[in-house]
Protein backbone atom coordinates (compact mmCIF):
# COMPACT_ATOMS: atom_id res chain seq x y z
CA UNK A 1 0.00 0.00 0.00
CA UNK A 2 2.40 2.54 1.00
CA UNK A 3 4.46 1.62 -2.39
CA UNK A 4 1.44 2.19 -4.25
CA UNK A 5 1.35 5.16 -2.69
CA UNK A 6 4.93 6.30 -3.57
CA UNK A 7 4.39 5.50 -7.43
CA UNK A 8 1.22 7.71 -7.24
CA UNK A 9 3.63 10.37 -5.52
CA UNK A 10 6.06 10.44 -8.04
CA UNK A 11 3.67 10.70 -11.15
CA UNK A 12 2.10 13.19 -9.70
CA UNK A 13 4.86 15.53 -8.93
CA UNK A 14 6.38 15.33 -12.37
CA UNK A 15 2.75 17.41 -12.71
CA UNK A 16 4.08 20.08 -9.97
CA UNK A 17 6.39 22.87 -10.26
CA UNK A 18 9.96 22.05 -9.64
CA UNK A 19 10.55 24.74 -7.23
CA UNK A 20 10.89 24.82 -3.89
CA UNK A 21 8.10 25.30 -1.31
CA UNK A 22 8.17 27.58 1.47
CA UNK A 23 6.41 25.89 4.23
CA UNK A 24 6.08 27.04 7.96
CA UNK A 25 4.60 24.26 10.35
CA UNK A 26 3.07 26.04 13.23
CA UNK A 27 2.77 23.35 16.13
CA UNK A 28 2.88 23.29 19.84
CA UNK A 29 3.54 19.90 20.07
CA UNK A 30 7.57 18.39 19.35
CA UNK A 31 6.40 14.64 18.09
CA UNK A 32 3.73 16.21 15.79
CA UNK A 33 6.37 18.87 14.57
CA UNK A 34 8.77 15.56 14.44
CA UNK A 35 5.89 13.55 12.22
CA UNK A 36 5.40 16.55 9.97
CA UNK A 37 9.24 17.44 9.19
CA UNK A 38 9.78 13.23 8.29
CA UNK A 39 6.47 13.46 6.43
CA UNK A 40 7.60 15.73 4.13
CA UNK A 41 11.27 14.84 4.16
CA UNK A 42 10.07 11.30 2.19
CA UNK A 43 8.01 13.33 -0.13
CA UNK A 44 10.21 13.61 -3.55
CA UNK A 45 9.95 17.00 -4.06
CA UNK A 46 12.04 20.28 -2.20
CA UNK A 47 10.65 21.77 0.43
CA UNK A 48 12.03 24.48 2.78
CA UNK A 49 10.09 23.68 6.38
CA UNK A 50 10.28 26.57 9.34
CA UNK A 51 8.72 25.71 12.59
CA UNK A 52 7.06 27.80 15.20
CA UNK A 53 6.09 26.63 18.39
CA UNK A 54 2.63 28.62 19.13
CA UNK A 55 0.81 31.47 17.42
CA UNK A 56 2.33 34.20 18.49
CA UNK A 57 6.19 32.63 17.10
CA UNK A 58 4.19 31.73 13.93
CA UNK A 59 3.00 35.55 13.79
CA UNK A 60 6.57 37.11 14.64
CA UNK A 61 8.17 34.30 11.67
CA UNK A 62 5.62 35.68 9.01
CA UNK A 63 6.48 39.24 10.03
CA UNK A 64 10.44 38.31 9.48
CA UNK A 65 9.60 35.98 5.97
CA UNK A 66 9.91 37.82 2.47
CA UNK A 67 8.14 36.79 1.02
CA UNK A 68 5.69 34.82 2.96
CA UNK A 69 5.91 31.24 2.69
CA UNK A 70 3.76 29.41 0.76
CA UNK A 71 1.60 27.40 2.71
CA UNK A 72 0.90 27.91 6.64
CA UNK A 73 -0.05 24.64 8.46
CA UNK A 74 -1.59 25.90 11.65
CA UNK A 75 -2.46 23.92 14.54
CA UNK A 76 -5.14 24.23 16.75
CA UNK A 77 -4.55 23.71 20.30
CA UNK A 78 -1.37 26.21 21.19
CA UNK A 79 -0.86 27.98 24.30
CA UNK A 80 -0.33 32.14 24.53
CA UNK A 81 -2.30 32.46 21.05
CA UNK A 82 -4.16 29.37 19.55
CA UNK A 83 -4.90 28.79 16.17
CA UNK A 84 -8.04 30.64 15.78
CA UNK A 85 -6.89 33.73 17.04
CA UNK A 86 -3.79 33.19 15.33
CA UNK A 87 -5.57 32.70 11.74
CA UNK A 88 -7.84 35.94 12.54
CA UNK A 89 -4.65 37.78 12.76
CA UNK A 90 -3.10 36.45 10.30
CA UNK A 91 -6.37 36.86 7.72
CA UNK A 92 -7.04 40.42 8.96
CA UNK A 93 -3.85 42.15 8.50
CA UNK A 94 -2.89 43.11 4.84
CA UNK A 95 0.55 42.00 5.04
CA UNK A 96 -0.81 38.17 4.46
CA UNK A 97 -3.58 39.10 2.89
CA UNK A 98 -2.48 35.86 0.06
CA UNK A 99 -1.57 33.91 2.84
CA UNK A 100 -2.58 30.17 2.39
CA UNK A 101 -3.67 28.39 5.54
CA UNK A 102 -4.51 24.70 6.33
CA UNK A 103 -5.61 23.58 9.67
CA UNK A 104 -3.74 20.68 11.07
CA UNK A 105 -5.76 19.46 14.04
CA UNK A 106 -6.12 16.25 16.67
CA UNK A 107 -10.13 17.04 16.75
CA UNK A 108 -13.02 17.98 14.16
CA UNK A 109 -15.91 19.97 14.77
CA UNK A 110 -18.16 21.16 12.53
CA UNK A 111 -19.12 24.17 13.62
CA UNK A 112 -15.10 25.37 14.16
CA UNK A 113 -14.51 24.13 11.10
CA UNK A 114 -17.03 26.10 9.63
CA UNK A 115 -15.71 28.96 11.44
CA UNK A 116 -12.37 28.53 10.29
CA UNK A 117 -13.56 28.28 6.83
CA UNK A 118 -15.07 31.36 6.66
CA UNK A 119 -12.13 33.33 8.47
CA UNK A 120 -10.29 31.91 5.31
CA UNK A 121 -8.09 28.89 5.73
CA UNK A 122 -7.96 26.85 2.85
CA UNK A 123 -8.22 23.56 4.39
CA UNK A 124 -8.67 21.09 7.20
CA UNK A 125 -6.41 17.98 7.81
CA UNK A 126 -7.93 16.56 11.17
CA UNK A 127 -3.98 14.75 12.05
CA UNK A 128 -4.74 10.92 10.98
CA UNK A 129 -3.27 7.78 13.60
CA UNK A 130 -1.23 6.17 11.09
CA UNK A 131 1.96 7.47 9.66
CA UNK A 132 1.53 7.05 5.51
CA UNK A 133 -2.13 8.73 6.00
CA UNK A 134 -0.85 11.48 7.30
CA UNK A 135 2.05 11.97 4.47
CA UNK A 136 -0.95 11.79 1.75
CA UNK A 137 -3.10 14.09 3.88
CA UNK A 138 -0.17 16.76 3.73
CA UNK A 139 0.42 15.87 0.18
CA UNK A 140 -3.08 15.86 -0.67
CA UNK A 141 -2.91 19.46 1.30
CA UNK A 142 -0.25 20.94 -0.42
CA UNK A 143 -1.27 19.52 -3.89
CA UNK A 144 -4.60 21.13 -3.58
CA UNK A 145 -3.51 24.41 -2.80
CA UNK A 146 -0.72 25.04 -5.63
CA UNK A 147 -3.00 23.49 -8.09
CA UNK A 148 -5.74 25.24 -7.47
CA UNK A 149 -4.13 28.07 -5.99
CA UNK A 150 -7.32 30.90 -7.47
CA UNK A 151 -10.08 28.56 -7.81
CA UNK A 152 -13.02 29.52 -5.20
CA UNK A 153 -12.87 27.60 -1.94
CA UNK A 154 -15.65 25.34 -1.58
CA UNK A 155 -16.44 24.01 2.15
CA UNK A 156 -17.45 20.47 0.67
CA UNK A 157 -13.19 19.98 -0.06
CA UNK A 158 -12.58 21.87 3.40
CA UNK A 159 -11.57 18.81 4.98
CA UNK A 160 -9.03 16.01 3.90
CA UNK A 161 -9.63 13.36 5.26
CA UNK A 162 -6.59 10.30 5.58
CA UNK B 1 -95.67 32.81 74.63
CA UNK B 2 -98.04 31.03 73.07
CA UNK B 3 -97.87 29.93 69.32
CA UNK B 4 -99.92 30.77 66.76
CA UNK B 5 -99.71 31.83 62.78
CA UNK B 6 -99.04 35.01 63.42
CA UNK B 7 -96.07 34.66 65.63
CA UNK B 8 -94.78 31.20 64.60
CA UNK B 9 -91.98 32.74 62.67
CA UNK B 10 -91.07 35.41 64.96
CA UNK B 11 -90.93 32.51 67.60
CA UNK B 12 -88.36 30.36 65.20
CA UNK B 13 -86.51 32.92 63.87
CA UNK B 14 -85.55 34.70 67.29
CA UNK B 15 -84.73 31.40 68.74
CA UNK B 16 -82.46 30.07 65.43
CA UNK B 17 -79.13 30.01 66.01
CA UNK B 18 -78.83 32.02 62.88
CA UNK B 19 -79.44 35.35 62.01
CA UNK B 20 -82.56 36.09 60.44
CA UNK B 21 -84.23 39.24 58.08
CA UNK B 22 -86.55 40.24 55.54
CA UNK B 23 -85.46 43.15 52.96
CA UNK B 24 -87.29 44.64 50.62
CA UNK B 25 -86.88 45.72 46.52
CA UNK B 26 -84.75 48.86 47.62
CA UNK B 27 -82.43 46.35 49.72
CA UNK B 28 -84.10 48.26 53.10
CA UNK B 29 -84.03 45.97 55.57
CA UNK B 30 -87.45 45.45 57.59
CA UNK B 31 -87.07 42.66 59.79
CA UNK B 32 -83.82 41.57 62.27
CA UNK B 33 -83.90 38.69 64.38
CA UNK B 34 -82.52 38.80 67.65
CA UNK B 35 -79.51 36.98 66.99
CA UNK B 36 -78.69 39.61 64.40
CA UNK B 37 -79.51 42.53 67.24
CA UNK B 38 -77.29 40.76 69.64
CA UNK B 39 -74.35 40.45 67.27
CA UNK B 40 -74.44 43.63 66.09
CA UNK B 41 -75.23 45.30 69.30
CA UNK B 42 -77.81 47.68 67.32
CA UNK B 43 -81.22 48.45 68.59
CA UNK B 44 -83.73 47.50 66.75
CA UNK B 45 -84.84 50.91 65.27
CA UNK B 46 -80.94 51.68 64.42
CA UNK B 47 -80.41 48.38 62.71
CA UNK B 48 -83.50 48.61 59.75
CA UNK B 49 -83.36 50.28 56.84
CA UNK B 50 -79.87 50.61 55.22
CA UNK B 51 -78.20 50.54 58.29
CA UNK B 52 -76.64 47.39 57.44
CA UNK B 53 -74.13 49.23 55.13
CA UNK B 54 -72.35 50.40 58.12
CA UNK B 55 -71.54 47.47 59.87
CA UNK B 56 -69.96 45.77 56.14
CA UNK B 57 -66.36 45.44 56.07
CA UNK B 58 -66.00 47.93 53.59
CA UNK B 59 -64.22 45.68 51.23
CA UNK B 60 -67.13 43.23 50.94
CA UNK B 61 -69.64 45.93 50.48
CA UNK B 62 -69.71 46.55 47.35
CA UNK B 63 -69.72 42.80 46.70
CA UNK B 64 -72.52 41.87 48.77
CA UNK B 65 -74.46 44.75 47.00
CA UNK B 66 -73.84 43.82 44.05
CA UNK B 67 -74.75 40.36 44.43
CA UNK B 68 -78.19 41.51 46.29
CA UNK B 69 -79.55 43.57 43.42
CA UNK B 70 -78.76 41.03 41.36
CA UNK B 71 -80.63 38.64 43.18
CA UNK B 72 -83.46 41.12 43.16
CA UNK B 73 -83.28 41.52 39.14
CA UNK B 74 -83.55 37.73 38.48
CA UNK B 75 -85.67 37.02 41.59
CA UNK B 76 -82.78 34.78 42.34
CA UNK B 77 -81.53 33.27 45.36
CA UNK B 78 -77.97 34.04 46.28
CA UNK B 79 -74.73 33.71 48.56
CA UNK B 80 -72.09 36.00 49.72
CA UNK B 81 -69.48 35.83 52.60
CA UNK B 82 -69.07 39.03 54.26
CA UNK B 83 -67.33 40.20 57.19
CA UNK B 84 -69.66 42.09 59.47
CA UNK B 85 -68.64 44.31 62.50
CA UNK B 86 -69.50 42.57 65.59
CA UNK B 87 -70.80 44.47 68.63
CA UNK B 88 -67.23 44.54 69.96
CA UNK B 89 -65.91 46.09 66.84
CA UNK B 90 -64.36 43.19 65.02
CA UNK B 91 -65.27 42.10 62.13
CA UNK B 92 -66.31 38.34 61.85
CA UNK B 93 -66.79 36.47 58.77
CA UNK B 94 -70.74 35.66 57.91
CA UNK B 95 -71.99 33.61 55.70
CA UNK B 96 -75.52 35.42 54.10
CA UNK B 97 -77.83 33.14 52.27
CA UNK B 98 -81.16 34.60 51.09
CA UNK B 99 -83.95 34.12 48.33
CA UNK B 100 -87.01 36.08 46.98
CA UNK B 101 -90.30 36.25 48.48
CA UNK B 102 -93.55 37.30 47.76
CA UNK B 103 -96.38 39.06 49.47
CA UNK B 104 -100.32 37.94 49.82
CA UNK B 105 -100.69 38.89 46.33
CA UNK B 106 -98.20 37.28 44.81
CA UNK B 107 -96.17 40.37 43.86
CA UNK B 108 -92.57 40.34 43.98
CA UNK B 109 -91.44 41.35 47.64
CA UNK B 110 -88.44 41.34 47.98
CA UNK B 111 -85.76 39.24 49.97
CA UNK B 112 -85.71 36.85 53.05
CA UNK B 113 -82.86 35.26 53.99
CA UNK B 114 -80.38 34.08 56.73
CA UNK B 115 -76.73 35.16 58.21
CA UNK B 116 -74.71 32.67 59.61
CA UNK B 117 -71.12 33.16 61.43
CA UNK B 118 -68.37 31.08 59.71
CA UNK B 119 -65.29 32.97 60.89
CA UNK B 120 -63.76 30.49 62.65
CA UNK B 121 -64.24 28.27 59.92
CA UNK B 122 -63.05 31.18 57.85
CA UNK B 123 -59.49 30.98 59.91
CA UNK B 124 -58.52 27.73 59.39
CA UNK B 125 -59.02 27.62 56.21
CA UNK B 126 -57.12 30.85 55.71
CA UNK B 127 -54.30 29.34 57.81
CA UNK B 128 -54.59 26.03 55.87
CA UNK B 129 -54.42 27.81 52.92
CA UNK B 130 -51.06 30.19 54.18
CA UNK B 131 -49.35 26.71 55.48
CA UNK B 132 -50.17 25.01 52.10
CA UNK B 133 -48.77 27.95 50.08
CA UNK B 134 -45.65 27.64 52.46
CA UNK B 135 -45.04 24.13 51.90
CA UNK B 136 -45.00 24.50 48.32
CA UNK B 137 -42.83 27.61 48.39
CA UNK B 138 -40.34 25.73 50.09
CA UNK B 139 -40.58 22.82 47.72
CA UNK B 140 -40.20 24.77 45.07
CA UNK B 141 -37.18 26.02 46.53
CA UNK B 142 -36.02 23.34 46.87
CA UNK B 143 -36.40 21.99 43.94
CA UNK B 144 -35.22 24.49 42.28
CA UNK B 145 -32.21 24.20 44.00
CA UNK B 146 -31.13 20.59 43.58
CA UNK B 147 -32.08 21.29 40.02
CA UNK B 148 -29.33 24.30 40.02
CA UNK B 149 -26.68 21.89 41.57
CA UNK B 150 -27.53 18.92 39.41
CA UNK B 151 -27.09 21.60 36.25
CA UNK B 152 -23.93 22.32 37.48
CA UNK B 153 -22.59 18.78 38.47
CA UNK B 154 -23.99 17.45 34.89
CA UNK B 155 -21.71 20.17 33.40
CA UNK B 156 -18.94 19.75 35.02
CA UNK B 157 -19.08 16.11 34.18
CA UNK B 158 -19.80 16.82 30.93
CA UNK B 159 -17.21 19.02 30.16
CA UNK B 160 -14.56 16.95 32.27
CA UNK B 161 -15.67 13.74 30.18
CA UNK B 162 -15.42 15.90 26.86
CA UNK B 163 -12.04 17.20 27.94
CA UNK B 164 -10.74 14.20 29.26
CA UNK B 165 -11.37 11.73 26.42
CA UNK B 166 -10.20 14.83 23.77
CA UNK B 167 -7.21 14.89 25.60
CA UNK B 168 -6.80 11.39 25.99
CA UNK B 169 -6.95 10.80 21.81
CA UNK B 170 -3.66 13.16 21.74
CA UNK B 171 -1.13 10.32 22.68
CA UNK B 172 -3.36 7.72 21.96
CA UNK B 173 -2.60 9.12 18.00
CA UNK B 174 0.32 9.28 18.64
CA UNK B 175 1.31 5.92 19.48
CA UNK B 176 0.02 4.82 17.36
CA UNK B 177 1.43 7.05 14.34
CA UNK B 178 4.80 6.33 16.04
CA UNK B 179 3.83 2.26 15.84
CA UNK B 180 2.50 2.86 12.05
CA UNK B 181 6.35 4.06 11.16
CA UNK B 182 8.08 1.50 12.75
CA UNK B 183 6.19 -1.14 11.63
CA UNK B 184 6.85 0.27 8.16
CA UNK B 185 10.51 -0.59 8.94
CA UNK B 186 10.03 -4.07 7.62
CA UNK B 187 12.85 -5.59 7.07
CA UNK B 188 14.55 -4.78 10.05
CA UNK B 189 11.75 -6.26 12.43
CA UNK B 190 11.65 -10.13 13.01
CA UNK B 191 8.29 -11.69 12.77
CA UNK B 192 8.16 -11.45 16.66
CA UNK B 193 8.41 -8.08 16.81
CA UNK B 194 6.00 -7.28 14.19
CA UNK B 195 3.22 -9.87 15.57
CA UNK B 196 4.05 -7.66 19.21
CA UNK B 197 4.11 -4.35 17.10
CA UNK B 198 0.67 -5.29 15.58
CA UNK B 199 -0.85 -6.25 18.95
CA UNK B 200 0.34 -2.87 20.20
CA UNK B 201 -1.60 -0.80 17.41
CA UNK B 202 -4.61 -3.16 17.36
CA UNK B 203 -4.82 -2.59 21.61
CA UNK B 204 -4.04 1.10 20.73
CA UNK B 205 -6.93 1.47 18.26
CA UNK B 206 -9.11 -0.03 20.42
CA UNK B 207 -8.70 2.34 23.11
CA UNK B 208 -9.20 5.39 20.61
CA UNK B 209 -12.63 3.72 19.36
CA UNK B 210 -13.33 3.64 23.37
CA UNK B 211 -12.09 7.01 23.83
CA UNK B 212 -14.32 8.40 20.63
CA UNK B 213 -17.17 6.59 21.76
CA UNK B 214 -16.89 8.39 25.45
CA UNK B 215 -16.62 11.18 23.37
CA UNK B 216 -19.88 10.97 21.35
CA UNK B 217 -21.90 9.68 24.88
CA UNK B 218 -20.93 12.44 26.59
CA UNK B 219 -21.59 14.99 24.25
CA UNK B 220 -25.36 13.52 23.97
CA UNK B 221 -25.59 15.58 27.14
CA UNK B 222 -26.02 18.93 25.68
CA UNK B 223 -29.32 20.19 23.75
CA UNK B 224 -27.69 22.07 21.58
CA UNK B 225 -29.14 20.66 18.83
CA UNK B 226 -33.18 21.00 18.55
CA UNK B 227 -36.00 19.47 17.60
CA UNK B 228 -37.51 19.57 14.15
CA UNK B 229 -40.23 17.93 12.06
CA UNK B 230 -38.52 15.56 10.20
CA UNK B 231 -39.16 12.75 7.35
CA UNK B 232 -38.06 9.76 9.54
CA UNK B 233 -37.99 7.20 6.68
CA UNK B 234 -35.98 9.78 4.73
CA UNK B 235 -34.08 9.78 8.15
CA UNK B 236 -33.35 6.20 8.11
CA UNK B 237 -32.78 5.91 4.27
CA UNK B 238 -29.88 8.59 4.98
CA UNK B 239 -28.59 6.33 7.87
CA UNK B 240 -28.71 3.44 5.45
CA UNK B 241 -26.35 5.23 2.38
CA UNK B 242 -23.87 6.38 5.29
CA UNK B 243 -23.51 2.64 6.03
CA UNK B 244 -24.01 0.85 2.26
CA UNK B 245 -20.58 -0.56 2.07
CA UNK B 246 -21.01 -2.36 5.34
CA UNK B 247 -24.23 -3.51 4.17
CA UNK B 248 -23.29 -4.65 1.15
CA UNK B 249 -20.04 -6.35 2.75
CA UNK B 250 -22.58 -8.59 4.84
CA UNK B 251 -24.73 -9.33 2.14
CA UNK B 252 -27.49 -7.90 4.43
CA UNK B 253 -31.15 -7.62 3.72
CA UNK B 254 -32.94 -4.50 5.16
CA UNK B 255 -36.27 -3.34 4.43
CA UNK B 256 -38.15 -0.31 6.06
CA UNK B 257 -41.76 -0.68 6.27
CA UNK B 258 -43.85 2.77 7.20
CA UNK B 259 -42.86 5.94 7.37
CA UNK B 260 -44.22 9.17 8.73
CA UNK B 261 -42.89 13.02 9.81
CA UNK B 262 -41.81 12.85 13.51
CA UNK B 263 -40.54 15.87 15.86
CA UNK B 264 -37.42 14.68 16.27
CA UNK B 265 -33.57 15.51 16.86
CA UNK B 266 -32.21 14.34 13.24
CA UNK B 267 -28.67 13.87 13.95
CA UNK B 268 -29.44 12.16 17.40
CA UNK B 269 -31.97 10.43 15.67
CA UNK B 270 -29.67 9.14 13.15
CA UNK B 271 -27.10 8.57 15.71
CA UNK B 272 -29.81 5.85 17.44
CA UNK B 273 -30.53 4.45 14.13
CA UNK B 274 -27.00 4.10 12.95
CA UNK B 275 -26.03 2.52 16.66
CA UNK B 276 -28.38 0.11 15.91
CA UNK B 277 -28.44 -0.80 12.45
CA UNK B 278 -24.72 -1.09 12.82
CA UNK B 279 -25.33 -3.67 15.73
CA UNK B 280 -27.86 -5.57 13.49
CA UNK B 281 -24.64 -6.33 10.91
CA UNK B 282 -21.90 -6.66 13.21
CA UNK B 283 -24.09 -9.27 15.81
CA UNK B 284 -24.91 -11.76 12.63
CA UNK B 285 -24.47 -15.66 12.69
CA UNK B 286 -22.39 -16.98 10.14
CA UNK B 287 -24.96 -19.39 8.60
CA UNK B 288 -28.43 -17.01 8.23
CA UNK B 289 -28.44 -14.42 5.61
CA UNK B 290 -28.55 -11.33 7.88
CA UNK B 291 -32.22 -9.76 7.49
CA UNK B 292 -33.02 -6.23 9.63
CA UNK B 293 -36.14 -4.64 9.53
CA UNK B 294 -37.05 -1.02 10.41
CA UNK B 295 -40.45 0.14 11.13
CA UNK B 296 -42.15 3.22 10.91
CA UNK B 297 -44.90 4.52 12.67
CA UNK B 298 -46.74 7.56 14.45
CA UNK B 299 -49.96 7.14 16.39
CA UNK B 300 -51.49 6.91 20.34
CA UNK B 301 -49.89 4.07 22.11
CA UNK B 302 -52.11 0.55 22.34
CA UNK B 303 -50.57 -1.04 25.38
CA UNK B 304 -49.96 0.38 28.35
CA UNK B 305 -46.35 1.77 28.94
CA UNK B 306 -45.39 3.27 32.53
CA UNK B 307 -44.31 6.83 32.31
CA UNK B 308 -46.46 7.97 29.41
CA UNK B 309 -50.56 9.04 29.60
CA UNK B 310 -53.20 6.51 28.10
CA UNK B 311 -53.08 6.51 24.29
CA UNK B 312 -50.14 9.24 24.09
CA UNK B 313 -49.10 9.84 20.34
CA UNK B 314 -45.83 8.22 20.07
CA UNK B 315 -43.18 7.86 17.39
CA UNK B 316 -42.61 4.59 17.30
CA UNK B 317 -39.92 3.22 16.01
CA UNK B 318 -38.76 -0.87 15.16
CA UNK B 319 -35.44 -2.62 14.69
CA UNK B 320 -35.85 -6.13 14.69
CA UNK B 321 -32.84 -8.45 13.16
CA UNK B 322 -32.47 -12.34 13.00
CA UNK B 323 -28.59 -12.56 14.16
CA UNK B 324 -27.10 -13.71 17.54
CA UNK B 325 -29.82 -11.90 19.41
CA UNK B 326 -29.41 -12.20 23.82
CA UNK B 327 -30.72 -14.11 26.25
CA UNK B 328 -33.62 -12.67 27.81
CA UNK B 329 -32.54 -12.44 30.81
CA UNK B 330 -29.46 -9.87 30.15
CA UNK B 331 -32.14 -7.73 28.51
CA UNK B 332 -31.95 -5.35 31.00
CA UNK B 333 -28.07 -4.59 31.26
CA UNK B 334 -27.83 -4.47 27.45
CA UNK B 335 -27.82 -0.54 28.06
CA UNK B 336 -25.55 0.03 30.38
CA UNK B 337 -22.20 1.24 29.63
CA UNK B 338 -19.27 -0.62 28.71
CA UNK B 339 -21.77 -3.86 28.93
CA UNK B 340 -21.08 -6.81 26.80
CA UNK B 341 -22.94 -9.44 26.21
CA UNK B 342 -20.40 -11.71 24.42
CA UNK B 343 -17.28 -12.38 24.42
CA UNK B 344 -14.14 -10.11 23.99
CA UNK B 345 -12.91 -11.67 21.25
CA UNK B 346 -15.87 -12.82 19.11
CA UNK B 347 -17.33 -9.46 18.15
CA UNK B 348 -15.46 -5.91 18.18
CA UNK B 349 -17.00 -3.41 19.79
CA UNK B 350 -16.68 -1.06 23.53
CA UNK B 351 -19.75 -1.10 24.72
CA UNK B 352 -20.96 2.29 24.53
CA UNK B 353 -23.38 2.10 21.20
CA UNK B 354 -26.55 0.90 22.71
CA UNK B 355 -25.66 3.10 26.21
CA UNK B 356 -26.19 6.28 23.62
CA UNK B 357 -29.10 4.86 22.12
CA UNK B 358 -30.60 4.74 25.37
CA UNK B 359 -29.35 8.41 26.23
CA UNK B 360 -31.06 9.55 23.16
CA UNK B 361 -34.02 8.30 24.01
CA UNK B 362 -34.41 9.44 26.61
CA UNK B 363 -33.43 12.87 25.77
CA UNK B 364 -36.50 12.90 23.67
CA UNK B 365 -38.18 12.28 27.21
CA UNK B 366 -38.73 8.73 25.21
CA UNK B 367 -38.76 4.48 26.34
CA UNK B 368 -36.87 2.02 24.46
CA UNK B 369 -37.26 -1.76 25.02
CA UNK B 370 -35.04 -4.60 24.26
CA UNK B 371 -35.82 -8.07 23.44
CA UNK B 372 -34.48 -10.76 22.34
CA UNK B 373 -33.68 -14.44 22.47
CA UNK B 374 -30.46 -16.51 21.47
CA UNK B 375 -29.48 -17.08 18.16
CA UNK B 376 -33.11 -16.08 16.92
CA UNK B 377 -32.32 -12.25 16.80
CA UNK B 378 -32.79 -9.00 18.58
CA UNK B 379 -35.36 -6.14 18.89
CA UNK B 380 -35.37 -2.91 20.16
CA UNK B 381 -38.31 -1.08 20.24
CA UNK B 382 -38.81 2.86 20.70
CA UNK B 383 -41.50 5.26 21.56
CA UNK B 384 -41.23 9.45 21.37
CA UNK B 385 -43.63 11.43 22.64
CA UNK B 386 -45.39 13.93 20.10
CA UNK B 387 -47.46 16.72 21.39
Amino acid sequence: MVLDFFLYLHYHFKQMSNRTLNIILADDDEDDRFFFEEALSELPHEFELATAVDGMDLIELLRNSNPIPDLIFLDLNMPRKNGVETLTEIMSDPMFINAKVVIYSTSYDLALSKRLFELGARHYIQKPSSFDKLQSSIFRAIEAVTQSANAARNFENFLISG
Amino acid sequence: MAINEENIFQILADQAPIMVFIANKEAEVTYWSRNWLDFTGLRKEEALGKAWADIIHPEDLDNLASVYLKSVETRSSYSSESRVRRYDGQYRYILFKGGPRYDANGEYAGNIGSGVDIHDRKMVEKKFKQQLEKQVEKRTEELRRSNELLKVANEELTSFAYLASHDLQEPLRKIRTFGSMVLEDDANLSDRQKSHLQKIEKSAGHLQQLVSDLMAYSRTETLDESLEETDIEFLIGEVLDELAEDISKKNAEIIVEGGCRATVVPFYIKQVANNLISNSLKFTTPDKRPILTISIEKGPIKNPINGFQKGQECLYLRFKDNGIGFRPEFGGRIFGIFQRLNEKNKFAGTGVGLAIVKKIVVLHNGQIFASGRKDEGAQFEIYIPQE
